[in-house]
């Protein structure tokens, strides 16, 4: 088909000069994540005054001893909740990282656990070092103070991870590093050559030759799709390098590229309507960071977008970027995504895609035209 | 015959602005036609309309029985195009640059090899095939665009100032590769801003001003608009001006203007005879005479008379931080 054809006479095009400065290009493109991951991501190794709720159910003197235990050296920053439901409300709402129920039974329980931990590793903080501060708490108050009674062994605690798996910061901050990988990647490519080649003239080449004018469009679309991807390659192997969990193995880079590819499709449309109308490239990446960087932040990447103050919460709603990070939060963090997260995540960035295109396509022949 | 290009009662606007205001002209096969005019004229829109790269408000242009609105990609295929600006892409190689228009306009993947060859022996840049472009010097960008333009072999070939910024040599050897082109049949549109160019290379030209032809024909036809006559020029040294001044007004009743050691004088009636007369008067009064020539009225003259002397870059720079103020 013509338009294909076209279509891939001007990617062939784009890779041809995004192969010419190559070594820029991958150096750039290495070390925006290398220093949000390795930097930025290392922040939740130091946390003190983890926030956790405590529900006492025991109501006896050892366990006033024990979650007066807890308080110490300022590991933790213990609230006191009288029902568990409470306690889980304020889980949800991102206020604790942390609930520990204390079941009716504690210190000694013959049938199971004494002590309950849920937490919920959507929130960045470093859950590993308030879980072993914890079990240490426990085990230690279980040894000193009652001999005979069992002592909660680390055994005898169950933990619930409400979401996620054992993660750090880094692995939170990870979707968000590589759905920025490719927000950038496609604005550099489609908006950026774009305003170059109205500049020396490309375009009017383009335009004037017996070719659809979707084929440029899609051209730009489709280099945006393999650097971003390029791009994204090189985030993952450097998140690997530092220690960064892929909860559901190998399979997983294959759906984080199921995000990244639409994001990428839809901010190289939306490059491409802003191109058309500004005339300079310093314009251009001012304009496109003042759109970029508030999504970003909006959406959840640096933080739980449940923190968010309730003003900003419409922009974290109404924000493609959210749903992408989302999505590969699911893959990176839990390990699964369910079939409704698939639904709604693509869903919202299929939408998207259409709607600018189509808008992309229609400036492009009004403005061009 | 039927022409080859017909473009009839074209319009174009922009918002409110009628940048192209009912222009009609036909061009013959293997023709090559002059669209000259100021600055702002509609130059630019009526050769952008013809390409397709802008759609025209009103009117019709036919290009080889060819209707534009209807068979646009079909037109597209048969126009070539060489702008103002060098347009060739400065990171890619000569030879790259010359594939990727190969492909855009279609030509079979087995003849493009040699196609690329040819045009890269006929721009003598077989040398830098591989050399990027940006390492090329303005002569060789250039030449490189300009065997671009004709990869497709294109049986109209729209040049819009074709030889401004070029040194003398090359020049002379764009105006070599015009002729050459038109000796292959290939039709021509040119706009240019100079005159000499124009008169040089034209069959027709039209003069254009705010988005009208306000005067259409050969050069000569041009010429003959403006003055029945022929131009008498005469250089001598500054002190013997006055001198042939006046002799000139007793002996052949010419009055005449003077720029530094140069005499200009209007002959209405029969040139030759006059410029004889002129000649055996000078010859007698012994005045040293550097040169004497009698010459038709150049485009400059026609060009200055029909559209005015102004300034139309100033114009429009006062019109825009006019609308600016209006705008703020």
């Amino acid at each position: 088909m013509a338009l294909m054809q076209d279509s891939l006479t001007l990617f062939k095009r784009e890779m041809m000069i995004f192969r010419t400065s190559l070594t820029s290009n991958i150096i750039r493109s290495i070390i925006f994540p290398l220093v949000m991951i390795v930097f930025l991501g290392g922040i939740g190794n130091t946390v003190n005054h983890i926030p956790i709720a405590v529900v006492n159910y025991a109501n006896s003197p050892q366990a006033s001893h024990f979650i007066s235990d807890l308080e110490l050296n300022n590991v933790l920053n213990v609230q006191s909740v009288t029902t568990q439901a409470q306690a889980m409300q304020m889980l949800h709402n991102s206020n604790v990282s942390l609930v520990v129920i204390m079941l009716p039974q504690f210190p000694s329980n013959a049938q199971g656990p004494s002590i309950l931990i849920y937490y919920n590793n959507n929130n960045f903080e470093n859950i590993q070092t308030g879980l072993s501060f914890i079990q240490q708490t426990a085990s230690q108050f279980g040894s000193g103070v009652q001999q005979q009674t069992q002592v909660p062994k680390p055994g005898n605690i169950s933990e619930n991870p409400v979401s996620g798996t054992q993660a750090s910061y880094k692995d939170f901050l990870f979707a968000g590093i590589l759905i920025m990988v490719t927000v950038f990647g496609s604005i550099f490519n489609g908006g950026i050559s774009l305003i170059k080649d109205k500049d020396v003239g490309t375009l009017k080449y383009f335009l004037m030759s017996p070719i659809s004018k979707i084929s440029i469009i899609l051209g730009k679309i489709l280099s945006g799709i393999t650097q971003s991807s390029l791009y994204v390659a090189i985030a993952i192997v450097i998140g690997f390098l530092d220690g960064v969990k892929i909860v559901m193995g190998p399979l997983g880079i294959l759906w984080i590229f199921a995000f990244t590819i639409p994001i990428s499709v839809l901010f190289s449309c939306v490059a491409i309507i802003l191109a058309l109308r500004i005339p300079r490239i310093e314009i251009f990446t001012i304009i496109m960071n003042a759109i970029t960087l508030p999504l970003w932040f909006l959406s959840g990447a640096f933080f739980p977008a449940t923190s968010l103050p309730s003003i900003f919460k419409p922009f974290n709603v109404y924000n493609p970027l959210t749903y992408a990070v989302d999505g590969i939060r699911s893959i990176t963090m839990l390990g699964y995504i369910t079939p409704h997260a698939i639904m709604v995540d693509l869903g919202v960035l299929a939408i998207g895609i259409v709607v600018m295109f189509i808008f992309a396509v229609k400036l492009f022949k009004t403005t061009i035209d | 015959m039927q022409p080859f290009v017909d473009v009839k009662n074209l319009r174009k606007l922009f918002g409110n602005f009628t940048a192209v205001d009912g222009i009609s002209f036909s061009i013959g096969k293997g023709e090559i036609f002059g669209i000259l005019g100021p600055n702002g004229a509609g130059k630019t829109t009526t050769i952008s309309t013809i390409l397709g790269i802008e759609k025209q408000t009103d009117g019709k242009i036919i290009v080889d029985g060819l209707d534009n609105l209807k068979h646009p990609k079909e037109v597209k295929q048969i126009i070539g195009f060489m702008a103002q600006e060098t347009i060739v892409d400065n990171e890619l190689t000569g030879r790259q640059n010359l594939a990727l228009g190969a492909d855009l306009y279609h030509i079979p993947k087995s003849e493009i090899p040699s196609k690329v060859s040819f045009a890269l022996a006929e721009s003598q840049l077989e040398k830098f095939a591989d050399v990027k472009a940006s390492n090329y010097s303005g002569g060789m960008k250039r030449r490189l665009y300009l065997v671009k333009s004709m990869l497709h072999e294109p049986k109209l070939l729209i040049l819009d100032e074709p030889t401004t910024g070029l040194d003398i040599q090359n020049r002379v050897q764009m105006w070599k590769d015009i002729r050459k082109l038109k000796a292959d049949g290939v039709t021509i549109i040119l706009t240019t801003q100079y005159l000499e160019e124009a008169d040089a290379l034209c069959d027709n030209i039209a003069i254009i001003d705010h988005g009208k032809i306000i005067a259409m024909g050969t050069p000569s036809q041009l010429k003959k608009m403006i003055a029945s006559g022929n131009v008498l020029e005469i250089i001598t040294k500054t002190e013997n001006v006055e001198q042939v001044r006046k002799m000139l007004k007793s002996k052949v009743g010419l009055n005449s203007t003077a720029v530094n050691d140069k005499i200009e004088a209007m002959v209405e009636k029969s040139p030759l005879d006059t410029f004889q007369k002129i000649l055996e008067a000078l010859k007698s009064s012994k005045v040293p005479v550097l040169s004497v020539s009698l010459r038709l009225p150049t485009l400059d003259d026609v060009f200055i008379k029909l559209t005015g002397a102004s300034l139309r870059d100033a114009e429009q720079k006062a019109d825009t931080t006019q609308s600016n103020k209006a705008v703020r």
